[in-house]
């Protein structure tokens, strides 16, 4: 059965495989491919992946969008912050990496901010 | 010389010929690999100590690491069909570090358990025994 990548994925190195990575849209026959597609990383490319997989669109789509977080090792504490797109991951000190969302916290206007002072 | 931080570490299982993600794990227990030693004692040893010496082995031995179980989750499923058809098993462990150091091994065997309590969500443990030792620990 065949199934279709979705996103990058690592791999061992071989003669298929001499960068250690897949691109998005590679083709992988394998007869255990159906779990690729479960997992959110690839789609079904036959009937045959597609009948294995047997989820449903709705399941595929969480799925997809869930293994962002698994990627990266986004812990249960920060998966709404990941979700919301405050933060893209860890950098290696702890702190977040900012995603598309992020607002430095110094941007955010609140009644008792310095700036604030003598306007009252 | 760093502190790497433990969030962000990414365990992977190979799967029709990519490496997946391991979802929802919250802690792992790297595995104790120890290099194999014979006593080498003798009779004629006037020395207190005694001597011990290398067989030249490595023992790989267990990564077990602990996650919040999903029954249904195709990625938990895809580790439990190891226990249906056991198989050996690639996988990969790729730390915070700044250069995201990745150690890959093979599993022999797989075990798993798990916990239910009412103070706390349903949690798995995978035990995954090694063949060899891993790659990727030296440069």
């Amino acid at each position: 059965m065949k199934c279709r990548l979705l996103r990058e994925m690592s791999c061992r190195k071989s003669e298929d495989c001499p960068s250690g990575k897949l691109p998005a849209g590679t083709e992988i026959e394998h007869k255990h491919a159906f779990w690729l597609v479960r997992q959110g990383v690839a789609e079904a490319a036959d009937d045959e992946c597609r009948i294995a997989t047997n989820r449903t669109p709705g399941q595929l789509v969480r799925a997809q969008a869930r293994y962002d977080v698994t990627a990266k090792g986004i812990a249960p504490e920060d998966i709404a912050a990941f979700e919301a797109g405050q933060m893209d991951g860890y950098n290696p000190d702890g702190s977040f990496k900012p995603g598309p969302n992020y607002v430095p916290e110094s941007t955010i206007w609140t009644p008792d901010s310095e700036e604030n002072d003598g306007d009252e | 010389m760093a502190i790497v931080i433990s969030k962000g570490t990414v365990l992977q299982q190979e799967i029709s010929t990519v490496f997946v993600a391991i979802a929802q794990v919250t802690g792992i227990d790297l595995p104790d690999i120890e290099s194999e030693t014979f006593e080498s004692d003798t009779l004629d040893n006037a020395n207190a100590g005694i001597p011990h010496a290398a067989t030249g082995r490595t023992e790989g031995g267990t990564l077990n690491a602990e996650l919040f179980f999903d029954p249904a989750l195709a990625g938990h499923q895809s580790l439990l069909a190891l226990l249906t058809t056991p198989a050996d098993q690639d996988y990969k462990l790729i730390f915070a570090d700044v250069g995201a150091t990745e150690w890959a091994f093979t599993g022999a065997g797989l075990s798993f358990g798990g916990t239910v309590a009412l103070s706390d969500g349903l949690k798995g443990n995978l035990g995954i025994k090694l063949d060899g030792i891993p790659t990727g620990m030296s440069a």
